[in-house]
């Protein structure tokens, strides 16, 4: 049976782990990593879509109040505000790849984001996928993501809400459009992070036919990282930078 | 000179955002290198040089909305003269969609900044863009006069009760209400997919069918003959074995249409359509020209009990190249089925009946069926596709051509 690589590599600088992310994608399209899945969390942090005005998007006196840090993903689409009851998930495949060929492009978010609508299931909770990108419980998101393609590889990486302050969240966004839930909430209950880890790793395996192994980031990996940590996400120009 | 479009991704895909050049002008670029990021329909992605040389020309900046074949920048040579008339260079391939503002005047109205700009909410916008409400005609009576959903909603009842409704003949006027509505089935699960892909293909693919007539009888012959020595083995098992030999000499018809470019697969992996009580579905039965007629016979054994037991994995559902679909057991003669996206051709089935024929001026009897081909006409073109059809004729009216080992 076909292994993914799995990997639960988090770091508690958000820039760090964004870089990655990225870093995932890179190695990925240069064929020097296999197809893998991530998931990782970010302490306290507001994480902006790559073409997002940080004014426009975020209360920077919320996040200050909070200690929120702000970082800006490589991928499009909204601002989401996590902290550590927030988990973050991350798929990287080939383009090449059985579960990579999809009907246009939207259809990556769907593909690629049912083994965590199964695993969210198997918890017991009635979720959708909402297109173009989001998993809802009832009305209320509880899942977003966003993708990036690249020649060969494309990524997609998504939020979970588990127990995130949504006090917080509130504050911290501007505006906030969509009603938010955790799986917390809806289950009514607390529920480990390892438990709904390997939920969705067992949807992973459901949905796809296929297993994933744990592993480590490469020696060549950990070098894109640091590349991508200092030359990019650390540094104010890519954070702050302003699009019209 | 070469052209940089940024390509239709999606068929809901109009306008794509450019987030962020990678090249400078004047700067080298090789084929096939992403020289430009850009945001669309949620994705962020990347667009590569198309030839090797200096991106001469960079005609939108970061941050400009560009509708999908648009072109935005030109690769060259060093120093080569760049077109005067960049503005109207057209994309070769797809015809692109008239610009908005012809298809909706009403937002053309609005968005004009002379004649007194009506302010209006976004929600008040898309509505009135959907009922063709002219807002400038439209009072506002939200803060400062800005017209909201209401004041739209109000115009489109205004609207109605406006039109005059000519008088009707007594008996026909009760036809007019609403038909009654007995059930109510959502539109999910296999519905709903089925209902998401025909649209699509229906909206991308320009389907031509073709059809040909064929002999079964020897081909049933020689499934008599195997089921007596090797038992139950599938009838389809045969055919798909045929299309999957004739697939390997007409490459064109194993291929998906990707952007500028045709790409044949390497792998002939034909889905295969199953009728479930939840609607239609495709498994695929992967390197179907490599397996044996007793393993393709067990795999669509195998996947259509899957299918019917809902237990399908969606690796068992994608990867498809090509699709079969038979519907001879329902007695249907010729078909036009849809195209499964992202694939090019599909091959329906027609039943199998014994029909008078003329062989060597003779009238003879035979039983025959007719194979119905559809294919993108954007990939290939009819004559090859008579050609496909005549050679799976050829396979499975002469069966020991292709079955010299069960």
């Amino acid at each position: 049976m076909e292994m993914w690589r799995f990997l639960d590599v988090e770091y508690r600088d958000p820039y760090k782990n964004m870089a990655v992310d990225e870093a995932l994608l890179i190695a990925v399209e240069r064929n020097i990593a296999p197809n893998t899945v991530r998931f990782w969390r970010n302490p306290n942090a507001v994480v902006i879509g790559r073409s997002q005005s940080l004014e426009a998007e975020v209360s920077l006196e919320a996040c200050e109040k909070h200690g929120a840090s702000v970082v800006r993903r490589f991928t499009g689409g909204g601002a989401v505000y996590q902290d550590r009851g927030n988990l973050n998930w991350t798929i990287v495949s080939r383009r090449d790849h059985p579960v990579a060929r999809i009907n246009g492009i939207l259809g990556v978010f769907k593909v690629f984001s049912k083994p965590i609508l199964e695993g969210i299931r198997a918890l017991g909770i009635g979720a959708e996928f909402k297109p173009p990108n989001s998993i809802f419980v009832g009305n209320k998101k509880i899942s977003g993501m966003a993708a990036y393609v690249k020649r060969e590889a494309i990524l997609c990486h998504g939020t979970l809400l588990v127990k995130t302050d949504l006090n917080i969240l509130t504050e911290v966004l501007k505006p906030v459009k969509t009603k938010v839930t955790t799986l917390q909430q809806e289950l009514g209950r607390q529920i480990s992070m390892a438990r709904i880890k390997r939920a969705i790793l067992t949807g992973f395996d459901s949905v796809y036919d296929m297993k994933v192994k744990q592993g480590r980031l490469s020696r060549e990996e950990v070098e894109i990282v640091k590349r991508l940590y200092r030359n990019k996400y650390a540094t104010e120009e890519w954070n702050a930078r302003a699009y019209s | 000179m070469h052209n940089v479009i940024v390509p239709r991704l999606d068929p809901a895909m109009k306008t794509g955002r450019i987030v962020e050049w990678l090249k400078r002008e004047n700067e080298a670029v090789r084929k096939g290198e992403p020289i430009l990021v850009v945001e669309g329909e949620k994705t962020t992605f990347e667009i590569e040089a198309p030839a090797t040389g200096v991106l001469r020309k960079i005609l939108y900046t970061v941050g400009s909305e560009i509708e999908v074949l648009t072109v935005v920048a030109m690769i060259g040579e060093p120093g080569e003269p760049i077109p005067p008339d960049l503005g109207v260079v057209a994309p070769r391939e797809e015809v692109l969609p008239p610009p908005l503002r012809i298809e909706k005047p009403s937002v053309e109205v609005v968005e004009r900044p002379v004649e007194g700009v009506a302010r209006a909410s976004p929600l008040a916008r898309k509505l009135a863009d959907e009922y063709g409400i002219d807002l400038t005609t439209v009072k506002g009576t939200g803060p400062s006069g800005r017209i909201v959903k209401e004041d739209v909603l109000r115009a489109v009842e205004e609207r109605r009760a406006a039109v005059p409704v000519a008088p009707l003949p007594e008996a026909v006027a009760p036809a007019l209400k609403p038909p009654r509505i007995a059930k109510t089935i959502p539109l999910s699960g296999t519905r709903k997919t089925i209902a998401e892909r025909v649209s699509y293909s229906f909206h991308t693919v320009v389907p031509v069918t073709v059809t040909m007539e064929v002999n079964m009888e020897n081909l049933l012959d020689y499934y008599e003959s195997i089921k007596a020595t090797m038992g139950d083995v599938s009838f389809t098992a045969l055919m798909l074995k045929a299309v999957a030999k004739a697939l390997e000499s007409h490459a064109v018809f194993n291929s998906t249409l990707d952007g500028n470019e045709i790409k044949i697969f390497e792998d002939i992996n034909i889905a295969l359509a199953i009728n479930t009580p939840d609607g239609l579905i495709t498994p695929v039965i992967q390197n179907s020209n490599k397996k044996s007629v007793v393993e393709i016979s067990n795999a669509i054994r195998e996947l259509t009990e899957k299918a019917m037991q809902r237990k399908l994995s969606l690796r068992e559902l994608l990867g498809g190249t090509f699709t079969v679909t038979n519907m001879g057991p329902y007695d249907v003669e010729i078909f036009a089925p849809v195209i499964n996206p992202p694939q090019s051709a599909i091959l329906g089935i027609g039943r199998i009946a014994k029909r008078a024929i003329i062989i060597n001026d003779q009238i003879v009897v035979k039983p025959m069926a007719t194979l119905s081909l559809v294919f993108d006409h954007r990939v290939t073109d009819g004559v090859p596709a008579a050609e496909f059809l005549r050679e799976v004729k050829r396979l499975l009216e002469a069966p020991s051509l292709f079955l010299s080992n069960v």
